[in-house]
Order: structure tokens, then sequence, then C-alpha cells
């Protein structure tokens, strides 16, 4: 079975392979660098709450090196710089797959994000399709 | 290695196991917001909202918008979700037309962040407000941040910042635009207040809505004023206000703009 990281951008385990088991790391570093207070994490404590997520405390990569089986690590892609870094340690030890969240619009090619109405001039037909 | 505790029997149990794990965290923002994290209450909201009435409501603080940010932010649910349903409530997407290009400001932030990461902490461009970066204080004054500026308004603002963890988009306009141009405040120190409080911050959206009001990321400072200011509050901060006689935003654009910038021309 393979671990599944679930961390502050994916907080919904149907993106998540459903034969793997769901872990949550509360990392000081996270906290910090993210400038977190007690509201966001009883915000994000109560979501998970409902879930069948395992929630830990303590340096991310530690906890899940701890817990990762022969298996590997499945997590969701996010542009968080800080997670990013993670998922590369992760990936210096573990088989680690990458999927990618829900869509909102699919856009082929280079899309030019100089400003939000270039983007909105390629995105437009498709959303409002 | 002990996994924390998941069964509470109510939110201040809950809370107090938390101030007691997160110290660190607990210094930055003490409180607890109403606003309940969860699926379950993303989903009730999700059914509560009208987008039909969104366009003609939604700059007004008692407008029609979905509250939904936080459980968008933190994936609890999609954008692409919250447009489905939005679009089968409404009948078709050409009529929420200005919703899903709202939820398209989320993705366009977030292919932003792809590319720039930690630059979204950067000015992405010069002011165009005549001042130069160092012009702005690195500090955010610290009546701003405890609600005693004296303007009923901005002072309402920051306190339910704190205590929500939420505010409307006209506000953190509003909000924004008080600490970066009236006070001539670093976007970055605003930036990072917001971020410790607001349940929704993410430092894409966050940042660059900020750079966006700055002029750092868009053509020219975004002012507003007390006209603007009341109209889409119902005067219900100006009616009580003890500055109300001496109101900074009492002025028209090309009176504001010639006020606070060293060139004309912001609107
Ligand atoms: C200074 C400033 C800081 C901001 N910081 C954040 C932030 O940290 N996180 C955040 O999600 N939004 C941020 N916003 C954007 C916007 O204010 C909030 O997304 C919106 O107010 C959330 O309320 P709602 O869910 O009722 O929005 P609705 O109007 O109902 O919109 C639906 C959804 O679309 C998205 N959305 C709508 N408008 C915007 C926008 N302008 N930019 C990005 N996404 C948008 C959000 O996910 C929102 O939940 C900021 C805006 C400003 C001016």
């Amino acid at each position: 079975m393979k671990l599944a990281w679930m961390h502050p951008d994916c907080l919904n385990t149907d993106w998540l392979p459903p034969d793997s088991r769901a872990v949550f790391v509360f990392d000081d570093d996270y906290l910090a660098a993210s400038g977190w207070g007690l509201k966001r994490i009883m915000f994000v404590y109560e979501t998970l709450l409902e879930l069948p997520v395992e929630i830990y405390r303590g340096p991310t990569v530690d906890i899940l090196a701890q817990l990762a089986a022969v298996d590997g690590i499945v997590t969701v892609d996010t542009p968080d710089p800080w997670l990013q870094a993670r998922i590369t340690e992760l990936r210096g030890r573990f088989a680690v797959d990458v999927i990618p969240p829900p869509a909102f619009v699919e856009l082929k090619g280079t899309v030019n994000l100089q400003r939000f109405s270039r983007y909105w001039n390629k995105a437009e037909a498709k959303l409002l399709a | 290695m002990e996994p924390l505790k998941k069964q509470f029997s109510s939110r201040p149990e809950l809370a107090a196991y938390l101030q007691q794990q997160f110290p660190a965290a607990t210094e930055r923002d003490p409180e607890i917001s109403p606003w309940r994290g969860g699926l379950a209450e993303a989903l009730r909201k999700l059914a509560e909202f009208k987008p039909q009435r969104y366009a003609a409501t939604r700059n007004h603080l008692d407008g029609q918008v979905s509250g939904l940010s936080p459980y968008i932010r933190h994936g609890i649910l999609s954008l692409a979700a919250v447009k489905t349903q939005a679009v089968a409530v409404a009948g078709s997407a050409q009529v929420i037309a200005k919703f899903i290009s709202e939820l398209a400001w989320r993705d366009y932030w977030q292919r932003l962040y792809v590319q720039w990461g930690t630059g979204v902490w950067l000015d992405r461009e010069e002011y165009k407000t005549g001042w130069s970066p160092s012009d702005y204080a690195a500090e955010l004054p610290a009546d701003i941040q405890e609600g005693r500026t004296g303007l009923g308004c901005m002072d309402f603002f920051s306190r339910e910042l704190r205590s929500t963890g939420y505010l409307h988009n006209h506000a953190r306009m509003w909000l924004a635009a008080y600490v970066v141009h009236w006070r001539r405040v670093q976007w970055q120190a605003g930036a990072r207040w917001f971020l410790v409080h607001l349940l929704d911050g993410d430092a894409a959206s966050n940042n660059l809505s900020w750079q966006w009001v700055a002029s750092t990321f868009s053509h020219k400072p975004y002012i507003f004023n007390r006209e603007n200011l009341e109209k889409f509050t119902s005067g219900r901060f100006c009616q009580d206000c003890h500055s109300k006689t001496q109101c900074p935003f009492e002025a028209t654009y090309p009176d504001l703009s010639a006020r606070l910038f060293q060139i004309g021309g912001a609107a």
C-alpha cells in the first residue's frame, strides 16, 4: 500500500488513490514559513477530523520516511515552493508519484500570463462553453 | 511515533488541545474563527450560494459572494467542482460569466506561482505612484494591526480579519490601498499580516493581489474614496466614525491622486 501524503494544498482524500494510507504532517518549519497561527491550524485540523487520515507533527520528510512502505509515496502537485522542496527531498529516497490536482481549464501551448486579460482571452471560450 | 488525537467532544476542547500542541503558532495568532473547516461545511456553503445574483451584488459587503475561498485554497473543493455546481444551479455558464471569471483569477495566480515561486514576494514591476520602493515603510504600523487608527471602516476590517480570518474582497482592496497608499507601507508588510490571519491565505492570491493594489503588478495604483466605500457598505462605518469630519478618503479621485502620488493618473 502506498503512503498518501496529504498536504495543506490538498485536504481531500478523493484526489488521492483509494488504496493508500493517508497521512498529514504539521511541520513547525512550514507553519513558521507560512505564518500560520491557531486560526488556520484549527480550520485545517477540523477538516482533517472528517477524513480517514492520520495526523502527525514533526519534520515532514523524517515523519514520512518513518512511515513510508516499500510501495512508495503518492501526493498531489502544488506550486508552493516549500512543499515542492519536500517533494524533491522525498524523491531522493523513495519512489514518489506526484499527481495533478483537478484541472480548472486545460490550455494548450504556452499561456501568456503577463496580465489576467491575456490568460482570460485564451481561457474564456473554454470556460463559458 | 504517536499520531495526534482525533477524538474531541467539542470545539473548545479541540482549540485547547491545539493551543497546547502549537505554542509558537498560538503566539503568532491566538484566535479561533467561527468559520468551520471540513467538506461538509464547504458543501453547505456551496448549496446556499446563488451564483445568478453574484454579478450584480458582489461588490457590496452584503452582496451574494460564495465564502468558499478557504475551502478552495486548501483543496477541500476544487475550482472545477465549484464551477460545475454553479453552472448546474444557474442553467448555463454564460449567465454566471462573472463568477467564473473570478474563479479564473485564482487559477491565473496559481499558474504564476508555478513560474515565480518565492518570486511572488518581489516587486514584479516598478511602483507607478512616482515613489520608489525605499519611500515605503518596511513595517506595518501597530495602530493598523491593532485596529486603532480612529477610522471606523479600517478598524473594523482589522478586527474582522483577526477574529474571523475572512474579509470581503472589497474590504481587502480598501484596507490594502489604505496601508500602501495612505500610510505608504511596503505591500510586503501588509501581505505578511494578511497571511497570518486569512483562512484562505496563500502567497500567490494574496501577494499578487497586494501587488495589483500597490501597482507593482498592474498599470496603475488602486485607490478608492469615501463615496465609493459608503456606497458599498451602505454607510454603516461612516455614521458613527470618530474621523468623519476629517476623513482621509473624502475627496475626488484627481485630488486623492495629487495628494497621494508624485504623479497624477490613478483612478
Ligand atoms: C489584498 C488582497 C488579498 C487577497 N488575498 C487572498 C488570499 O490570500 N487567498 C484568496 O483565495 N484570495 C485572496 N484575495 C482575493 C479575494 O479577495 C478572495 O478570494 C475573495 O474575497 C474570497 O471570498 P469568496 O470566497 O466569497 O469569493 P467569491 O467572490 O465568491 O469567489 C469565488 C472564489 O473565486 C476565487 N476568487 C475570487 N476572486 C478572486 C481574486 N480576486 N483573486 C483570487 N481568487 C479569487 C476564490 O477562490 C473564491 O473563493 C485577495 C484580494 C485582495 C484585494
